[in-house]
């Protein structure tokens, strides 16, 4: 039993430490238990509102509707941030990042490639669900189906610039980075994904005004649950389109970036 | 010939925190069509990095090189187009796909389709007798069988350079020089460039080699002349053993000028001389009147390794034997 309990502190002490060398990780993780916990906070404090939501009422009022198209939503902005840099992690470890390179196709070919593939195969897995979802509790929804589309694949693209900056930068650090870390964490908290913004402190408000997943996600609702016609969304439409031309000009420059890094660092294929 | 690989002053300078790792150092040379270049080197003499600056993998710090024209830096997209690169890692494929389905993954990269595609791969898995291994997964392939893969790969796209790091590390005598066989008959109308630490294969394969310490490139020349280059050679005395031998017995009468040393172990006598001819009647004499019964006598050329060595800097302690 002593010899038990004596094991059982040695693995605990090992895994702390650990856990501590990484020390932007740790850090991290626990402000992202905290976010996350905040986040419930402020999910039951839209719902203890009562049974009627005014705020939903522009999305057709229906609960259900506004949690399932958030949470799919959250697929795709995971999609966008993450699959660049994922792609190239995989492509690293097995090794076959150099020999992409050395055929005669441009990396950022390469990487659309994948970021598409990604696309397609969420939609695949967030469409069945959808479908399952929607039947299953029965929720209305009014479908402007192009339209979403349009806003969906416009706002995969704003986000996909953020994504290839953090590709960029994890190419030279090689571990987590904080641009994406930040970006989904608090995109989850702030753009009005589960409970709408008017629920957050003012203080923190002027955050989901910078966020382009909050224009995203007002307007994909409204397609997808209102059949809105492209001019009641166009407001937030022009400002996804405004915030391209920054992230994704700033990503392939980061991305560039990154990548000359790397081979200046002779630390391409390191993963 | 034309030259398809020009390289002048080439230097990397890894930067490690504050260390730095001169890892090729101020390198020139030329490689022309046609002909195998080996570049030989111990662990770490900056081979890799040598490759993989002229495959556009690593950024030189500074010198310039142009491979089919080409400039390194400037034209990456072009040089890329114009090689084929197949480095040691084994890590290199998907390994859930056949060969084959890789070999087409590839293929299709390089902008390759349909038929055209299906006949190259046929066309490679012939010539590497990959045949039965196309339709295997790439993590059931035998390392040499890999390896093969990766040449195959290399080729799909008919490139005019052949890249190569370490073609035969890590395989068995018998598929090495069948690799080495291939690699012979690609050079034909393609240039190739081999990094090895092998000096049996830069000698058999190679029409020239570079030798490559610490990054430094110390020679350049063909197999032949470089051991010319030693002006060396060992003639070796198989004696019956009944008459004892002193080292110092051969080196009297000024001969102290064309013998360079000799050693004796067991009843074998090695003579290091520059020019055999100049020394074999004398050698024979002074052996006679000692009585001493000669068994056989060879002559030896130095062998690339003995000018590796040298090159090394540790000729003296491991020449003899
Ligand atoms: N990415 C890197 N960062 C820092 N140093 C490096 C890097 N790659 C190689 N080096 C160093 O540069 C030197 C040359 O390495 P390189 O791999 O080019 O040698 P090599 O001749 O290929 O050796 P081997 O025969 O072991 O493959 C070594 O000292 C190595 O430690
Ligand atoms: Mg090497």
């Amino acid at each position: 039993m002593i010899s038990f309990l004596t094991k059982l502190w040695t693995f605990v002490k090992r895994g702390f430490a650990i856990n501590f060398s990484y020390k932007v990780y740790a850090v991290l993780g626990i402000l992202g238990m905290l976010i996350g916990v905040l986040r419930f906070g402020f999910m039951a404090q839209f719902l203890q509102m009562g049974n009627s939501f005014p705020a939903l009422s522009l999305y057709g009022g229906n609960l259900m509707a506004y949690f399932i198209t958030g949470g799919a939503y959250m697929s795709y902005v995971s999609v966008a941030m993450n699959s660049f840099h994922s792609a190239i992690r995989s492509e690293q470890s097995m090794g076959t990042l150099e020999y992409l390179l050395m055929s005669d196709t441009p990396l950022w070919q390469i990487l659309t490639f994948s970021g598409i593939t990604s696309f397609l195969w969420t939609t695949l897995n967030v469409g069945m669900i959808f479908i399952f979802l929607v039947a299953v509790f029965n929720v209305q929804m009014k479908i402007n189906i192009w339209l979403s589309l349009f806003i969906l694949v416009l706002s995969v693209i704003c986000i996909g610039g953020i994504g290839l900056t953090s590709a960029g930068i994890i190419m030279v650090t090689k571990k987590g980075d904080p641009v994406s870390w930040t970006f989904t964490t608090l995109s989850g908290l702030v753009s009005g994904v589960f409970f709408p913004i008017s629920i957050l402190p003012i203080w923190i408000r002027w955050t989901s005004y910078m966020m382009p997943t909050t224009y995203a996600i007002r307007a994909l609702r409204k397609a997808l649950l209102v059949n809105a016609t492209f001019s009641s969304v166009k407001e937030s439409v022009l400002i996804l389109v405004l915030m391209s031309f920054i992230t994704v000009p700033a990503g392939l420059l980061t991305f560039r970036w990154g990548f000359n890094k790397a081979r200046e660092k002779g630390s391409l294929v390191e993963y | 010939m034309n030259e398809i690989i020009k390289v002048s002053s080439l230097t990397k300078t890894y930067k490690l925190g504050k260390r730095e790792i001169k890892a090729v150092r101020n390198v020139s040379f030329v490689v022309k069509e046609g002909e195998i270049f080996a570049i030989l080197g111990p662990n770490g003499a900056g081979k890799t990095t040598l490759i993989k600056m002229l495959s556009t993998l690593v950024l030189p710090t500074s010198g310039k090189a142009f491979v089919c024209g080409y400039d390194i830096v400037k034209d990456e997209a072009k040089v890329r187009k114009c090689i084929g690169l197949s480095t040691g890692f084994e890590r290199s494929f998907y390994y859930r796909l056949t060969g084959f389905q890789n070999l087409k993954f590839f293929g299709t990269l390089y902008g390759m389709r349909g038929r055209s595609l299906n006949d190259k791969i046929k066309e490679l898995s012939d010539f590497f007798n990959l045949n039965d291994a196309k339709e295997m997964l790439y993590m059931k392939y035998s390392t040499g069988m890999k390896k093969k893969l990766s040449l195959a790969r290399a080729l799909i796209h008919n490139p005019k350079i052949l890249m190569l790091d370490e073609p035969t590390s890590s395989i068995d005598p018998k598929s090495a020089m069948e690799i080495r066989q291939r690699i012979k008959e690609i050079k034909k109308d393609k240039a190739v460039i081999l990094a090895t630490h092998d000096l049996h294969e830069a000698e058999t394969i190679a029409d020239r080699i570079a030798i490559l310490k610490d990054g430094r490139l110390l020679t350049v020349d063909s197999p032949t002349n470089l051991k010319r280059y030693l002006k060396h050679e060992i003639i070796k005395i198989k004696t019956d053993g009944s008459v004892s031998m002193d080292k110092d017995f051969f080196l009297e009468n000024g001969m102290r000028e064309k013998i360079k040393r000799v050693d004796v172990k067991d009843e074998t006598v090695f003579i290091h001389v520059e020019n055999t001819e100049e020394v074999m009647d004398y050698v024979v004499d002074k052996m006679k009147s000692m009585k001493v019964k000669l068994l056989k006598i060879n002559v030896e050329e130095p062998s690339l390794e003995e000018v590796f060595l040298n090159f090394m800097g540790e000729k003296d302690d491991k020449l003899s034997d």
